[in-house]
């Protein structure tokens, strides 16, 4: 790691500790610094300790894990596919993830739903079929897209019949959750997403070398020595599994993992992947777009889903009129 | 759950960045106070909720939180009004049935995206959450008070009114609440004479088009109560709606009497319903034909309800179809 990406990802630490604590403060009821730090000790009070310590700072967390995985997974997609449009949520990965979690609820005999964790599952399943379909993963990525944006749309209409179909009260919780959104998000819903994101990261990091030699050219990396099938589809199972973590926690949330590894190359100034850059990134973005849909229209709030699609919007409009500029 | 506890606590300790760790470790310790703030001095007493779960609640709670349009509505015909409640589903609002009953309420945000800021300042000794709750959303509420789910899939008005009438200790009131019902119903029955066994369609639209009522639906149970009918094209079992019809399906909605509404007043929907009055396919059915469409409130016919839903939904039944 050379000494602007290690600044990077410092700048990138501190601005996620000033979002987490802008998280902390901000909202109907504000705090200050010294009421986190009383609350850090236990000496806030019963509403400043409950506001802060169980319900912001937990879902504080919960978001920015989310954010993290879905960052990682979106380098990592990228990183294989050579393509900066390809992201887990344009593969289906999402769709899949939300399928079964749609089934799942629709045919659960208890009046509860919260089994979210299942949204793994799908993701994976989701990916089995691109596998399945792709026959081998194909040069610079393209056969992965279109299988993938088939795969996508597949899901996608099965939900909506699934949802369709469905009776009110199951498909209102589900709809909240396909929005994206981190009420009642804490530690329980982040746990699964963090426990793999500390088994996938060092692997990554292990990988990210051999995957930047692919990214000059297969022929490179099989003249180096790379096991190039091996290190793919390493690198796109870790990608797909650290997706459907992070979107199991609070649901789908668009457009992070295409821009958080977008956002590092320009920052990085460079084409390669960046594991640690990505995931501060992706657990930033996240982090600033739910404590924003929390606020700003409160005590209704914006489901972060929504505000990743708008922000995402305007953000991919930028990036392809830059890219379209640097190729003239 | 005390493992899980015990695991995520560890989950948070093992894997905050280390800034975060630094600043805020003691922010993730669930040791520090297990009941909340507002659990009073006052009596407690254990019900089993609608969910199966054991729950601690006070004998008399005076502030209730309604997180759903069920509970709202119950709490209130039980003569308590609840301090802070959430919108009813596709509504900014509460749902306008409710009037101004709802005065002096605080607005908690959407259906099932309580503003926990406005949770915790309401400081309520009770929580109700009805519906298909999630489980997440149902232990960060625990934190702040104890959580009544109040109804499930199996549930009606009725069984949602006498179950949590008697976990309130107002079983009385409940009781009281349903002879009313009855003799709004009685008193339906004689003012729609021979009619009240006619059919009648109930139809929410939403901007892509109508969809009918099913037969266990709110509205549906309400207007058997009355002896009103089901369409022979609509015997279709299920607490909601039927999916979403086409043009070609249109003649579905047909009956001697069709109620149509949307959840929201105006938008799209409402955009969605006028604009389909105006094409043959509609003006074919017999209900446009005779003149018997009625345009009524989405949020009373074509939701959950509720007991004084009931009697509204009685009451309309009557001034629509009566002479």
């Amino acid at each position: 790691m050379n000494r602007r990406r290690l600044w990077i990802c410092l700048i990138l630490v501190g601005l996620t500790v000033a979002t987490g604590v802008a998280a902390l403060c901000a909202g109907e009821l504000s705090f200050t610094l010294v009421d986190i730090w009383k609350a850090a000790m236990g000496t806030a009070g019963k509403v400043p300790d409950l506001i802060l310590s169980r319900i912001r700072f937990p879902r504080a967390v919960a978001a920015w894990t989310a954010g993290a995985a879905l960052g990682l997974g979106g380098a990592l997609m990228q990183a294989v596919t050579r393509n900066r449009l390809a992201s887990p949520d344009i593969l289906g990965v999402n769709d899949g993830a939300m399928f079964l979690v749609i089934a799942m609820t629709l045919f659960s005999v208890v009046p509860r739903v919260g089994n979210w964790q299942i949204a793994t599952l799908g993701a994976l399943g989701a990916f089995g079929l691109l596998l399945l379909f792709t026959k081998g993963l194909g040069k610079n990525g393209y056969r992965i897209l279109v299988v993938g944006i088939g795969i996508s749309h597949l899901f996608r209409a099965l939900n909506e019949l699934l949802l369709s179909r469905g009776q009110i009260q199951h498909a209102t919780e589900v709809y909240v959750w396909s929005l994206g959104s981190f009420v009642g998000r804490g530690y329980a819903s982040a746990f699964p997403a963090w426990l793999g994101l500390m088994c996938c990261v060092p692997v990554a990091l292990a990988i990210a070398r051999q995957l930047n030699i692919l990214g000059l050219s297969e022929e490179v990396a099989y003249t180096l020595g790379v096991p190039v099938p091996r290190v793919k589809f390493m690198a796109l199972a870790l990608a797909v599994l650290v997706t459907g973590l992070g979107l199991s926690v609070g649901g789908p949330l668009a457009f992070i993992a295409l821009a958080s590894p977008v956002l590092m190359y320009r920052l990085n100034r460079s084409r390669d992947l960046s594991v640690m850059g990505s995931l501060l990134a992706g657990g930033l973005l996240v982090l600033a777009g739910d404590t924003l849909g929390r606020i700003l229209l409160a005590p209704v709030e914006l489901p972060v889903g929504i505000v990743c699609r708008i922000l995402g919007g305007v953000f991919l409009l930028v990036l392809l009129s830059s890219s379209a500029q640097e190729n003239e | 759950m005390k493992i899980l506890k015990t695991l995520t606590t560890f989950g948070n300790v093992a894997g905050l960045p280390a800034a975060f760790l630094f600043l805020f470790s003691a922010c993730g310790n669930p040791a520090v106070d297990t009941n909340g703030i507002s659990v009073t001095a006052g009596a407690v007493k254990t019900v089993v909720d609608a969910a199966g779960r054991s729950v601690d609640i006070p004998i008399n709670p005076s502030r209730v939180l309604a997180l759903s349009e069920g509970d709202l509505d119950a709490a209130l015909a039980l003569g308590l009004k609840p301090v802070g409640a959430c919108a009813g589903r596709g509504q900014e609002g509460f749902p306008r049935y409710l009037g101004e009953q709802t005065e002096g309420i605080t607005l908690l945000g959407a259906l099932y995206r309580p503003s926990f800021d406005r949770v915790v300042t309401a400081d309520p000794d009770l929580i109700l959450l009805g519906g298909w709750v999630d489980e997440n959303l149902l232990s960060q509420l625990e934190e702040v008070a104890p959580v009544l789910v109040t109804y499930g899939g199996e549930d009606t008005w009725k069984s949602l009114l006498l179950r949590l009438g008697d976990q309130l200790g107002r079983s009385e009131q409940a009781e009281a609440f349903l002879a009313e019902y009855d003799a709004e119903i009685l008193m339906a029955q004689e003012r729609l004479g021979e009619r009240h066994s006619s059919t009648v369609s109930v139809v929410r639209w939403n901007p892509r088009g109508p969809m009918y009522m099913l037969e266990d639906s709110f509205a549906r149970q309400v207007l058997k109560d009355i002896g009103l009918q089901t369409p022979s094209s609509q015997q279709v079992e299920g607490v909601a709606h039927s999916p979403v019809l086409s043009f070609e399906e249109l003649h579905l909605i047909d009956a001697d009497y069709v109620f149509m509404g949307t959840l929201s007043t105006g938008g799209e929907a409402g955009a969605a319903m006028s604009s389909a009055m105006d094409t043959p396919a509609f003006q074919q059915l017999q209900a446009v034909r005779h003149g018997r469409v009625s345009e009524v409130d989405g949020s009373l016919w074509t939701s959950v309800g509720g007991p004084l839903a009931a009697v509204a939904l009685v009451r309309e039944t009557a001034t629509l179809l009566g002479d």
